[in-house]
Order: C-alpha cells, then structure tokens, then sequence
C-alpha cells in the first residue's frame, strides 16, 4: 500500500498491524513533515480505534444481557430434587420412604 | 481467564459470572438495592473489567471475584450519591477488605465512564452522518460483518466498492465528529 492512499485506508492498515516495514518507515516520515496530514491521520486512528472497541463493548454487553436472560430463567425452572441418599431420607415418613418400591411390590402381589 | 474474558469468549464470561454474581446479589439487597440494581450494577462492573484486560498490561492486584465485587460497592455507592441516599452501610465491616484499593477502584470506574462517553459522542456523530453510512460503518465496526457480506447487504456490486464508500463515511465521520469534539 502507498502512503498516498486514502487516509482511512492508511489507518485501519496502519491500525490493524498490516502496513509493511518499509510502508511504516514511509509513513512516520511523511508524519514529521506533513502536519496537516499527521492531523488527519491520528484523527483517523483515534477513530477506528474508538469503534472497534465500541463494537466490542457492544457485543460484550448484549453477551453479558444473553448470561443475565439465561441465568435468570435457569433460576426460574430450577425444581426441587428429591435426594434420596441424603442422610435426611431416613428422617422421613415410611411411606415417603418406600414409594420408589411401590409399583415393584404392587407388581409382585405384595 | 482475564484473556478470556478480554476476547469476549461466552464460557470464560459466564463462569465469571455465575461465580460472582450471587455475592454481589447478596451483599447488594443487604444493603437496601433489588435485584434487578444487582443486575444492572453487576454488568456494569463486568464491562469495567473488560474494558481494563483490554490493555495487554494490566494484571489484576486481587482475585477477579474481589475485583467485581468492588467495583459494584463502588457504584452502589454513587448510585446512592446520586439520588441524596444516606450510604449508611460504608461503615461495615466489609469495607476494610478493598479499602486500601479504593482509590485504583475510582480511577478504573472514572476511565470507564470517560470511555462511555465518548463512546456516545461517536454514536451521536454517527447519527448526524445519516444514511447509508450510519448503517454501513455500524455493520462493520459494530456487528462484525465483513466487506462480502456489507456488499451483499447494501447492494453493492462488489466487496472493493463497498470498501470505498466505508472510507469516504469514514472520512465524513471523522469531520463531523471532531467538529463535535472541538465546541
């Protein structure tokens, strides 16, 4: 790429890390002398630099509103879970004990 | 993880965010906010935290979760500043923990809303641009769609001429918005 290409051009080459050594050389150079264009071009940098990281914190953030939506309705459905390997089981009433085995003795003419 | 989190990959993001979440939840509506403050203040505090592991140098002086949760305190508080509330609660017990990091909290939330607002002088710059370069630059810098898909979209014949017209929004962007910066 020329250093007398369009200056958005420049930028986003210069901002993305893609200008060749040499295309740099030619460009700081062209900085130190031409103050009107060294102007225009930070403006132009300065710009692209806020709009990649605003399009970044915006898709961040509608992420961050697509965990906070999930979560939420996680929490929502959540059910209780009968566990029934914890030690409070056998606090619990016989017949709340024994109703997994129900249909296996009514089966077995219990 | 920080890494992670500065890509904006979902799985490190909401780890993060399902371990913190409910800390800051609890502590919040022990001090008088709901839970829809808790999720408002706490995905505030996670663009903070984004916005400062955007810089390659920073590390992080305690644990993300002590990081988040300051930062929430932090704007729990001048929520309360802002609407003349009494923040009675800064004197618990909880404060001696980040006490000494309250300054670096201050700063790194004063960073981030200086960004915000600059941020919004780019989106009222680029409303004033009109169309189609509004929508043009916003579906490259703001939703990622790439010079193919921006032509298919817009109706132009191909990727290059689609590239031109983003420079020359670019280049009338950028006027109208450091007008703006300069009044």
């Amino acid at each position: 790429m020329s250093i007398n290409n369009n200056i958005g051009e420049l930028a986003e080459a210069y901002v993305s890390g893609s200008l060749r050594e040499t295309e740099v050389l030619e460009l700081k150079s062209r900085l130190e002398t031409d103050t009107v264009f060294a102007n225009e071009f930070y403006e132009m940098t300065n710009l692209i630099r806020s709009f990649q990281g605003s399009g970044k914190q915006k898709r961040f953030r509608s992420m961050l509103r697509d965990i906070t939506t999930s979560s939420k309705r996680r929490r929502l459905t959540k059910r209780p879970v009968i566990s029934f390997s914890h030690p409070s089981f056998g606090a619990q009433p016989l017949w709340l004990q024994a109703w997994p085995y129900l249909p296996l003795l009514s089966l077995s003419g219990a | 993880m920080l890494a992670a989190l500065a890509a904006g990959e979902r799985t490190a993001t909401e780890h993060i965010y399902q371990q913190n979440y409910h800390i800051v939840n609890g502590w919040l509506i022990k001090h008088g906010g709901s839970p829809a403050d808790t999720a408002d203040l706490f995905q505030e505090a996670m663009v903070v935290l984004f916005g400062k592991a955007q810089d390659g140098e920073f590390r992080l002086t305690c644990s993300i979760g002590t990081y988040l949760f300051a930062i929430s305190k932090y704007l729990w508080y001048k929520k309360l500043q802002k609407q003349n509330r009494e923040p009675v609660f800064l004197q618990d017990n909880t404060e001696s923990e980040d006490d000494d990091l309250g300054i670096a909290y201050e700063d790194d939330v004063n960073v981030h809303q200086e960004r915000e607002t600059h941020y919004d002088q780019l989106n009222v710059a680029l409303d004033e641009i009109g169309e189609p370069c509004r929508s043009l630059l916003k579906a490259f810098y703001h939703h990622d769609k790439n010079m193919q898909e921006i032509a298919a979209d817009f109706g132009y014949t191909n990727p290059d001429n689609a590239k031109t017209q983003k420079y020359k929004c670019l280049a009338r962007l950028r006027k109208i918005f450091y007008a703006m910066q300069a009044k």
